[in-house]
């Protein structure tokens, strides 16, 4: 267990005063917040450590325990011991279930330092295990990976979480990290509380040879020069299997082609379909015959 | 109104201790959606995250409804503009 500095987390001096607590923490609590920050775990952990030095050094008796046995933190058994005298004496706040944002992490949300030095019940959402209120449980957050050749048809899954298993519809076309939310699936409420919910984000791993912007694919088509300049058929890759496409004669390199409803089925609207783009890129010949070469030529005094 | 989507707003306060005149606030600021019927305001169940959230602001860092509001806003506008980005950063691919 790492000692924890408090002071330098919130980058004060011992001998701070109450209002320079307050001022630092609200400080660095509008930079870390989660609800400023969502999604971002590194603002999220810092938060978490500024919340708990807060709660133990804007308390003054919690402030004065922790200057006596936070640095020589080994002896926290001794005063483990003595803890037992002074319980009842001890406590936090009875105040809104809502007080701050430590009840929102995961477990106590505190270190097991502070729970070294002021048990596991100092968080504030310890004491709502004093109320007799329910609460909402705690939210839970997965991510679920998923190959975009997975996605083309509305499929259910069983996934696991934890020690339940839940059986999801997943629509066709959803997006990588879309979020979805399953209502009661998170950690279980208290005093007949509702559950939590689980806010599942999708990963979608691209295997397949086409770029996704939105419903919308996009697809690079190398084009024989011959074919370019004289037009014919070409035959596209899409996701519904191979289509013709018609190449007109004297066709410009970087040529875009739109073949409509041959895209990612959209997110909950059966029946319907992004667009394909499709790019022809005029590959040039290599390795040229002498033949072909005295053609060219000929070809060049032509146009020339 | 189904009964069962909505909670009253002063059973709400009751239960979670929250200030009924914090909610007023956000009710009147249109910051969470509420229904209106015999004098008492109502909040769909699902906008019960939202309003512990704008709690949490207002509670962890000291910002009051006014600031909420333009918070919320602000809010609103990263993760528009956070959209946009990854629609760009998307098709700025299919060119590289």
């Amino acid at each position: 267990m790492e000692f924890i500095d408090y002071y330098s987390i919130l980058g004060l001096k011992k001998e701070a005063t109450e209002a320079d607590i307050k001022k630092a923490y609200r400080k660095l609590a509008r930079k870390y917040h989660p609800d400023l920050n969502p999604d971002d775990k590194v603002a999220h952990h810092k938060f978490q450590q500024i919340n708990e030095a807060n709660e133990v050094l804007s308390d003054p008796e919690k402030r004065k325990k922790y200057d006596t046995y936070g640095k020589d933190w080994k002896h926290a058994d001794a005063y483990e011991k003595a803890k037992g005298e002074q319980q009842g004496r001890r406590g936090f706040q009875q105040g809104s279930p809502y007080e701050s944002y430590g009840g929102q992490f995961d477990e106590s949300g505190f270190s097991d330092f502070f729970e070294s030095l002021f048990g596991g019940g100092g968080a504030p959402g310890a004491g709502r295990q004093q109320r007799t209120s329910s609460f909402k449980g705690p939210d839970y957050k997965a991510t679920l990976r998923l190959n975009l050749s997975d996605i083309l048809t509305t499929q259910k899954q069983t996934i696991d979480i934890g020690d339940k298993k839940i059986r999801l519809t997943i629509p066709a076309g959803v997006e990588d990290g879309q979020v979805i939310r399953i209502k009661g699936h998170g950690g279980e409420g208290s005093n007949g509380g509702p559950n939590g919910d689980l806010y599942l984000t999708f990963e979608i791993l691209n295997n397949t040879p086409f770029n996704r912007v939105k419903d919308d694919l996009f697809l690079n088509v190398k084009l024989e020069l011959y074919k370019a300049l004289l037009g014919g058929d070409e035959l596209i890759e899409t996701l519904s299997g191979k289509v013709k496409l018609k190449v007109d004669p004297e066709t410009q390199n970087g040529k875009k082609v739109k073949l409509k409803a041959k895209g990612m089925p959209r997110y909950k609207k059966e029946g319907e379909f992004g667009d394909l783009y499709v790019t022809l890129e005029i590959e040039l010949p290599r390795n040229l015959t002498d033949e072909e070469k005295e053609l060219l030529r000929k070809l060049n005094a032509l146009r020339n | 109104m189904e009964k069962t989507n909505y909670i009253q707003v002063s059973q709400f306060c009751l239960k979670t201790r929250m200030e009924y005149a914090f909610l007023e606030a956000l009710i009147s600021r249109e910051l969470i959606n509420f229904e209106r019927e015999a004098n008492e305001y109502y909040i769909l169940v699902d906008e019960v995250g939202e309003i512990e959230r704008f709690y949490r602001l207002h509670h962890d860092l000291g910002v009051n409804v006014d600031g909420l509001e333009v918070l919320n806003e602000m809010l609103g506008r990263m993760k528009t503009m956070e959209e946009e980005i990854k629609y760009l950063r998307q098709k700025l691919q299919v060119y590289e």
